[in-house]
């Protein structure tokens, strides 16, 4: 046997044959590449924008201009926007039921199991494919308690158009970054929910996006309305084929959470390794709310997320869970960003990253306590595990706390699989492959007993993929 | 300049405002009439020390707070010392700098030349205070295979003088340099240290308190690059916030790649005893090693009001309970000091401090 000291893991790729396969691009409309006025108004027109909405697109490509590249995180170099085509409309209207929805987009989305867990698990899906969104249907049972569950161009112009209107990038301003202006200037698509007061949705909504055209931005914008006392939970899921030009994701998920309710967000981001993930997220949450944040980042080339915590009503809590997995050729920046504005808030942040095969996993976070969130408590635990010396993981956690009656804790640790226990789970009969991925499975174990139970299973089988073949 | 001086290794959010120093840290302008002359003891060399009158540290790593900051102080100072030492020095090498309205700059530049198998202790105290008062200081230690070297330094400044202290270390195989930083005054600290271990078997200490108070601005930068195998460091900082003091304090721990079975450990433990009060903290973990353990924890509040409760039923009133919290804290770095009368002076001054805060 070799010594341990001299074994490498070299980690497999995964297995993406699902995600990767590509239809054939035949869309109805898109825009020219590239980022302009013209473009701007071109996609208002065609999605028959109310007027404010066309002047809100044109202002926040206005502020897109002036804006500078973040000057810190993964590099974006690869990304030309002069090449990113910002508009691809599927050749399909918006349907309300599987069997309408043309083959193509309907076989992507059935290989993918989303109408099975639809049937079996959801109570509504929404399916956006490149620009639009290709189905949307809610159950029956669920719409009868007054839930709102819609894409978000109906929302617009439909009975809750002043609701839209009142919400719409309250929570991420166009002025918030760069991309999130790109987003305010062509976003496209995406889900509107309104759970009414003290209503408990029990089984979970499901948003699936799939960008399928080649050198396309994917913009989609869901606007989560939570009324007092409601409970939801809301899972997102993406993917796309691999193709050798860069592709950009950058949606937007503004999220309100009222008084004494509960939300929870899960995502299982699975993008190809060419798209640019620069996604922003962002929850408010009321006086005894809570919003829960379940995030798993598995795929993208670049991706910068960090979902955001408003607790601006008393009493309000959040809870981060995150596992980051970065393979070769992956900058995955990753973590949370939470602001108390309010006394007695609570938030806890877990999270996990595994780094390996060259790849970049970081961990970013930011804890900000205002001077009113007296009596505030804040946790933040980071854990990072290395596979190999040709990889990174970055620890870059930052607190700003403005007030003393706070309890504010921070932990973070890094290292490597203990030779030790690989060591004893060998001298019980185990073989060193299987070893490694049984201590890589109980590393992210806490946060895959947080995700929705086929994604669990998921992630499981994706390390257990990963780390076979891993001892070169 | 302070957008280049005490950054931050890896850049985050800007709003936080940590990436780099804040402009009220700025070094100062030079006054019109130049520094005046700075008051200091010649301080006695126990066998094995010489002081040099040239040392050759053209080309030496950069200090916390970066090079331009560090080019500056050594132009600028006006208490230019060169230590060497061969062999274990049997008593520190102690400097004394006080400000007073005759002597309102003290601008230290020192050099520590410490060979193969040596051992020294340095101790730099500064006290007095005046107004525009600037203490500055920049050390850079040498530390060769299996030298020891322990820095001291002691910072007992008014609330008028304004402090900048950067510390740059280069060490060889096996070598170890201890840190004590004790900042306890001044209405400006700013503070960077930078220690690069890469060399086998080598380590880097550092006991760190610090106290802020009225509306002070204090600033800190502290980095332990890891590129030598078997490396250690140990980053702890112990920090009392009152009044309006802000605070930032960036710890930074790098794990280079081949930095295998590389160990850092960095902790900091804040007590806010003030509503108004704002304390910063980015403690960085950087890692390009897979075989390295590295770890940081961060502790930020009032006092644990159940420990206060004890001790009030013990019998403590409530300030010598806060007191005797803020003694724990601070007693690591404390009891490092090689010098008794010197460690009484510091326990004063804190007393004294947190008397003001606590009784006044």
């Amino acid at each position: 046997m070799r010594a341990f000291e001299t074994e490498k893991t070299e980690v497999a790729e995964v297995d993406r044959s699902v995600y990767d396969i590509k239809d054939k691009v035949n869309a109805a409309f898109e825009v020219n590449s590239g980022l302009t006025a013209e473009i701007v108004e071109k996609i208002s027109e065609e999605k028959h924008d109310p007027e404010w909405m066309r002047e809100f697109r044109l202002k926040a490509l206005d502020t897109y201009n002036k804006m500078s590249i973040p000057n810190w995180g993964p590099s974006l170099t690869g990304l030309d926007m002069s090449n990113i085509v910002t508009y691809v409309r599927p050749n399909t209207e918006m349907r309300g039921k599987w069997s309408e929805v043309p083959d193509d987009i309907k076989n992507t989305f059935e290989r993918l199991g989303i109408p099975q867990a639809e049937r079996s698990s959801l109570a509504g899906v929404g399916a956006q494919y490149d620009s639009e969104v290709v189905y949307h249907n809610v159950k029956e049972e669920v719409a009868a308690q007054g839930v709102v569950y819609t894409d978000m161009e109906s929302a617009l112009t439909g009975p809750y158009a002043d609701m839209v209107k009142e919400h719409f990038m309250k929570c991420v301003p166009p002025t918030d970054h760069k991309f999130a202006a790109l987003h305010g200037a062509v976003w496209s698509g995406g889900s509107f929910v309104y759970v009414p007061a003290g209503v408990h949705v029990d089984i979970p909504l499901q948003s699936y996006f799939r960008l399928n055209a080649p050198g396309a931005g994917q913009f989609e914008h869901t606007l989560i309305i939570v009324d007092k006392g409601a409970y939801l939970h809301f899972i997102e899921g993406c993917s796309a084929p691999k193709y050798n030009v860069a592709n950009l994701h950058a949606g937007c998920v503004e999220i309100f959470v009222g008084e004494g309710a509960r939300v929870r967000y899960s995502t299982i981001e699975n993008w190809s390794k060419n798209m640019y993930n620069l996604n922003t997220k962002r929850a408010k949450v009321e006086k005894g709310g809570t919003i829960e944040w379940v995030s798993g980042s598995f795929g993208s080339h670049t991706g910068c997320l960090y979902p955001m915590s408003v607790l601006q009503g008393e009493g309000a809590r959040m809870e981060f869970t995150g596992i980051t997995f970065a393979g070769a050729g992956q900058d995955l920046d990753t973590g949370a960003k939470v602001v108390h504005a309010a006394p007695n808030t609570t938030s806890h942040i877990s999270t996990k990253s595994i780094a390996r095969d060259g790849g970049v996993s970081n961990f970013r976070s930011s804890v900000v306590v205002l001077p009113n969130a007296k009596g505030s408590k804040s946790s933040v635990s980071c854990e990072s595990l290395m596979l190999d010396d040709r990889s990174r993981s970055d620890t870059i956690p930052a607190m700003d706390i403005r007030c003393d009656a706070v309890d504010v804790g921070h932990e973070a640790k890094i290292g490597r699989i203990s030779e030790e226990a690989i060591f004893y789970l060998m001298s019980r009969g185990m073989t060193e492959e299987d070893a490694r991925a049984l201590i890589v499975g109980g590393f992210a174990e806490p946060i895959a007993k947080e995700l929705p139970l086929e994604y669990a299973v998921e992630m499981n089988n994706l390390i257990h993929l990963e780390m076979k073949g891993s001892i070169g | 300049m302070n957008s280049t001086m005490n950054r931050l290794p890896v850049s985050t959010w800007n709003p936080l405002g940590v990436n780099y120093a804040p402009a009220s840290a700025a070094l100062p302008g030079v006054p019109a009439g130049g520094w005046a002359k700075a008051a200091a003891l010649s301080p006695a060399l126990p066998a094995g020390v010489i002081a040099p009158t040239e040392a050759d540290f053209a080309h030496f790593a950069e200090s916390g707070m970066g090079t331009e900051a560090d080019s500056w102080l050594a132009e600028n100072a006006n208490l230019v010392n060169h230590l060497a030492v061969s062999g274990t020095a049997d008593a520190p090498v102690v400097f004394e700098t006080k400000l007073d309205a005759d002597h309102p700059h003290a601008l230290t530049y020192l050099t520590v030349d410490a060979a193969a198998g040596s051992s020294l202790t340095v101790v730099q105290v500064v006290r007095g205070d005046a107004e525009n008062g600037v203490s500055a200081n920049l050390t850079r230690i040498r530390a060769a295979e299996n030298a020891h070297v322990i820095l001291v330094q002691v910072q007992l400044l008014g609330n008028q003088a304004r402090r900048w202290n950067a510390v740059a270390i280069e060490e060889a195989t096996s070598a170890r340099v201890e840190q004590v930083r004790i900042e306890l005054g001044g209405a400006v600290t700013a503070c960077g240290t930078r220690a690069v271990l890469d060399h086998n078997k080598c380590e880097y200490d550092l006991d760190a308190v610090y106290f802020g108070s009225g509306s002070d601005v204090l600033d800190f930068n502290d980095v332990s690059v890891h590129t030598g195998k078997d490396t250690l460091c140990e980053m702890h900082t112990a920090g009392v916030l009152t009044g309006h003091a802000s605070k930032i304090l960036r710890g930074t721990v790098d794990f280079q790649r081949g930095a295998k079975r590389g160990v850092g450990h960095e902790s900091e433990d804040v007590l806010l005893f003030s509503p108004n009060a704002r304390n910063r903290t980015a403690p960085l973990i950087l890692c390009g090693e897979e075989e390295v353990e590295g770890q940081h924890a961060a502790s930020v509040g009032r006092l644990d009001e159940n420990k206060l409760y004890y001790l009030r039923s013990r019998g403590l009133s409530e300030a010598q309970a806060r007191r005797l919290m803020v003694d724990a804290r601070f007693a690591p770095a404390i009891d490092k000091i090689p010098l008794a009368d010197l460690q009484d002076e510091v326990r004063e001054n804190v007393a004294g401090r947190l008397n003001d805060e606590l009784d006044g």
